[in-house]
């Protein structure tokens, strides 16, 4: 890691005019990270220990502001790097302040509401920027998340324990609903690591949901008329997976433009210790369009457009199988900015829309029934965002409505029987809309204050007569209408307590919408614990109090972060046995959703980074994470003590790099829930590489290099995790600059 | 500007493809109320004018619903002291007659409704001919007399079931009615006869239990109602099919705690 840490790199003032006392003068702020020089929204801007404003998701901010003498402090804050402040002279009529922030590389993410500075953009510069090789794998590295493995593609993100049915996934801002009613198609399913800008992982603003896990692809950029090809081709051993990507960029001073696309294909993979994991195979595409346009100094539009077609993707740990998933998503963005400074910094309008068709077969099994289970879901939607300064406040406000759409349903197909039809997802409309608002308040030089309040109100709606007729003759009667509200607030404290410890603390109170899952889930098989579910309508909405602390100790070669989240749940939604016959072959029963009182949980993590020697840097994260049921169960997917760490000698341009995974074994299981106890294990990956360019590199690289058979807690029926895989990269860019 | 319009291009393109839900297909949930009587089943001319039968459907062994419509002069009219007799004359040379269930006028319909269960078919699954169903229909009108036979044909369905009654040695018969079975609750009906004689007499005084299953599942389904009499022979109760195929309702019947017999009905839709 090139890292310089406690430097603070640049600022300059240019003069344009001569000064005259007492005038109102712009600042124009732009800031970016040193290292990736990608701009760093969010930053907190203040002049004389008064925050004047937020920069923009291009890192700029412009202010107009009255000097009441010559000298001016000014500062930037953004948590996840160094505070920046220096003392200037103002000798113009505008002051051009381009700050470059150094990373204090805390492996935590968004501590800040709506801090867009994710752990994963840290571990990209410091851990996998030259060699990211699934998202999955970025993820597995946050705090508070753990991977749920059900296949080799795309593994379910828990977050603090809570699976998808808690969260909300967006990517480019767009919602994404998954529409397999077996956690087939998480998200992270249509996001490739090359196309990807960060994951922002948040648990306030997250559209009645209790988090959001956000993938934000990298965005095209306006600039000298330049165009850029890049290409990359991987091959790994242990799936004989191959993928190739082409991304194509033009940028000119109005406009920018990326399109870009990735294929993957692997056959069945093998497990440590040999043992094949079938089917494990799949074949997939990803494609996007993303463009940006300068229209006037006020008006930028930007469009994005991301599809991805996955075929014949096998889930070994699973009874069934996806022959296809594809997603369709778009998003419109018209962004205003008034040239000179009003109460309004920025409103941005969006229209947007998502689509998901998934359909799993179980037909290259081995079973007595075959089953065909489509489901699909669409989402489109608008949303207006206005950043203001009020009062010298910098405030944000959002509204957004979106329309949602889901069904799924199962055919069955015995021998010489009649094919048996039923919903497993009635089909369900809702419509959600919901209200944020969010502010920035410093205190004194210290920090700021960040309360914030969102309200969400949805309508749902059971659409078809004969769903809600067999939904009826399982749990009774019930209105197929149901209207939601869901209310989360709280407040952030984030600050600097003494020169290297830096802190925040973050209480909310959140109650969310429920999933239709949850409501009306119909006889949903769950291969863990070998149990039909059944949905509730009569649910009341789950709620918890969220509490987040970290303390950071930053010095000149190192940093280190602690961080400790808990969550109390009321109404906490835990499926229950009831004693009604089952329908799957081979289930043993069916559970209903029940409101099972209350439960607690609770996380710590430790990480550090340390720059042992020029060019010698190390990192390492560990984490644990507990919580109980009010009577007494335990909480599944909590996560044992787990480490990973990471090594990395980097004499330029060659560099190597060695990365352990290890866990304890799990003993707090959740046998209710079908979890079992798992052993511990300790997996070893090590790369080499050499970088011409910051784009052009070779990477050799042995993932699980004893070959170790080993499972992480949390994945599904204990699916055994890759062997060993020797692989390989190759990147190269060709660049055109055009005038 | 070009970009702004093949981004907006882009955009609507995805909204479209968004909007393009499928139209759900409900299946048919007509019940015996919306149903017309549609299919005429017999007919025959009079001196005086006409009579006709009509039923919803194809007749088939089971429960079924008549019309019978009478045209005097160009009106249809009431018949005094209207006798409706069903008989069955079997290829053996026995004979026997069918349970009805209910007979009335209705005004509405300008026709005579009769609810009945036939309780064989003309011709056996294998489409031999068992014997030849007729329906005399004698009465009154005016100074007109009403005396006809009438030829029925009733085609074969699993809908009605014998047994043997175990206390007495009585041949039960059961007919399951379900009007149009659909996923979800469904109200059904059974009849339940014992064959007296060439007569059948309704059974009023059993208790009856159900259990729906899906063979090639191996499940059956909760939320079950067993069937309660509700006058002359006929008992109503619910059945939950929780998916469409194949479905077997078990059906076993007591008398004072004593199990007399089962019974099995499939139903498939
Ligand atoms: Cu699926």
């Amino acid at each position: 890691m090139m890292q310089k840490v406690g430097m603070i790199i640049t600022v300059f003032s240019v003069v344009l005019s001569v000064t005259t006392s007492a005038q109102q003068i712009s600042i124009v702020w732009q800031v970016q990270d040193v290292e990736t020089q990608r701009p760093v929204p969010g930053a907190i801007c203040s002049v004389d220990s008064i925050a004047v404003g937020v920069t923009d998701s291009h890192g700029k901010l412009i202010v107009r502001y009255t000097p009441r003498r010559p000298q001016l402090l000014l500062a930037v804050r953004k948590l996840g790097y160094r505070p920046w402040q220096s003392q200037v002279t103002v000798t113009g009529d505008t002051l051009w302040v381009s700050v470059s922030l150094v990373s204090q590389p805390l492996l935590l993410q968004n501590i800040v509401i709506s801090s867009y500075r994710s752990a994963r953009e840290q571990y990209e510069q410091n851990l996998l920027r030259l060699s990211p090789r699934s998202i999955d794998q970025y993820l597995a590295f946050l705090p508070q998340i753990s991977i749920q493995r059900r296949a080799a593609m795309a593994g379910e993100p828990l977050v603090q324990g809570m699976g998808m049915k808690r969260y909300e996934f967006r990517i480019a801002d767009v919602p994404v609903l998954p529409a397999c009613t077996d956690h087939m198609d998480p998200a992270n399913t249509y996001v490739e690591p090359e196309a990807l800008q960060n994951v922002a992982v948040q648990f306030a603003q997250s559209g009645g949901e209790f988090a959001m896990v956000h993938f934000i692809p990298d965005s095209p950029r306006m600039g000298p008329k330049q165009t850029m090809w890049t290409g990359q081709l991987s091959y790994g051993s242990v799936n004989r997976e191959v993928r190739a990507y082409v991304r194509s960029q033009y940028q000119s001073p109005t406009l920018g433009f990326i399109v870009d696309g990735t294929y993957r294909r692997a056959a069945n993979y093998r497990a440590g210790g040999g043992e094949l994991i079938d089917p494990s195979g799949f074949r997939k595409w990803n494609y996007r369009i993303h463009g940006i346009a300068q229209l006037s100094p006020q008006f930028r539009l930007s469009g994005v457009f991301i599809g991805d077609d996955g075929y014949d993707i096998g889930f070994a740990a699973l009874p069934m199988d996806t022959r296809y998933d594809r997603l369709r998503l778009g998003n419109l963005a018209l962004q205003y900015k008034p040239v000179h400074q009003t109460w309004l910094r920025e409103a941005v309008f969006q229209v947007f829309g998502s689509r998901v068709d998934h359909y799993m077969d179980d037909w290259k099994r081995q079973v007595p029934v075959h089953m065909d289970m489509p489901g699909h879901t669409r989402v489109l939607g608008g949303k207006l965002t206005l950043h203001s300064t009020i009062a010298g406040i910098p405030t944000k406000v959002a509204t957004e409505y979106r329309s949602e759409y889901v069904h799924a349903e199962m055919v069955m197909y015995a021998p010489d029987a009649t094919p048996m039809w039923m919903p497993t997802w009635p089909e369900m409309s809702r419509s959600v809309w919901s209200v944020v608002g969010q502010s920035y308040v410093p205190i004194a030089s210290w920090g700021t204050f960040i309360p914030h309040v969102e309200i969400s109100v949805a309508q749902t709606r059971l659409q078809r007569a004969d769903e809600i007729a067999v939904l009826q003759g399982l749990v009774g009667d019930f209105s197929p209408e149901r209207f939601q509200y869901a209310w989360s607030g709280g407040i952030a404290l984030e600050g600097k307590i003494l020169e290297a410890v830096e802190t925040s603390l973050q209480l909310l109170y959140q109650q969310r919408l429920l999933h239709q899952s949850e409501l009306y889930g119909f006889y949903l098989f769950q291969s863990q614990d070998g149990y039909d579910y059944l949905g509730n309508p009569r649910l009341q909405p789950e709620q918890r109090w969220y509490l987040n602390a970290h303390v950071s100790y930053a010095r000149k070669n190192g940093t280190v972060v602690a961080m400790i989240y808990g969550n109390w749940f009321m109404q906490y939604v835990a499926a229950s046995r009831i004693d009604i016959p089952p329908m799957t072959i081979g289930s043993k029963g069916v559970k209903q959703y029940r409101n099972a009182g209350t439960a607690w949980n609770l996380g710590l993590s430790l990480a550090g980074w340390f720059e042992v020697l020029s060019g010698l840097t190390t990192g390492c994260i560990l984490k644990a994470e507990t919580g109980q049921r009010s009577d007494g169960l335990p909480l599944p997917a909590m996560s044992p003590w787990t480490l990973r760490t990471v090594v990395r000698y980097q004499p330029k341009p060659w560099w190597i790099e060695v990365q352990g995974e290890m866990a304890v074994a799990n003993r707090q299981v959740a046998r209710w829930a079908g979890e079992t106890p798992d052993p511990g294990y300790m997996v070893w990956d090590v790369e080499a590489g050499w970088q011409m360019l910051r784009e052009m590199y070779v990477a050799l690289g042995v993932a699980n290099v004893f070959d170790q058979q080993y499972h992480r807690f949390s994945d599904w029926n204990d699916l055994p995790a890759p062997g060993r895989n020797v692989y390989v990269t190759v990147r190269g860019r060709v660049q055109m600059s055009m005038q | 500007m070009k970009y702004t319009i093949f981004l907006l291009a882009i955009f609507v393109l995805l909204i479209q493809s968004g909007c393009e839900t499928s139209n759900p297909t409900t299946p048919d949930d007509q019940n015996d109320q919306g149903q017309s009587f549609s299919l005429v089943v017999a007919r025959q001319q009079t001196a005086w004018g006409e009579v006709a039968i009509y039923a919803h459907d194809t007749l088939r062994a089971g429960y079924a619903e008549l019309l019978i419509t009478v045209k005097h002069n160009g009106q249809y009219v009431q018949v005094s002291n209207l006798q409706f007799e069903p008989e069955m004359a079997m290829q053996g040379g026995m004979s026997h007659s069918t349970p009805i269930d209910t007979l009335f006028w209705d005004a509405q319909l300008q026709g005579y409704q009769v609810h009945l269960v036939w309780v064989m078919a003309t011709y056996s699954p294998g489409g031999d001919k068992m014997g030849d169903w007729t329906v005399h229909l004698t009465g009154t009108i005016g100074q007109d007399t009403l005396d006809l036979t009438l030829p029925i044909e009733v085609y074969y369905a699993e809908r009605v079931k014998a047994f043997i009654s175990a206390l007495d040695s009585a041949k039960i018969i059961a007919a399951l009615h379900i009007s149009n079975p659909e996923v979800g609750l469904n109200d059904f009906d059974l009849f339940v006869y014992r064959k007296v004689m060439h007569r059948f007499e309704p059974v009023t005084d059993l208790s009856i239990e159900i259990e729906p299953e899906m063979p090639s599942m191996g499940h059956g389904s909760p939320n079950n109602q067993n069937p309660v009499h509700i006058r002359k022979g006929r008992y109503q109760g619910k059945v939950n099919f929780t998916m469409t195929g194949d479905w077997v309702i078990h059906t076993a019947f007591y008398r004072d705690g004593v199990h007399i017999g089962k019974v099995d009905f499939p139903v498939t839709f």
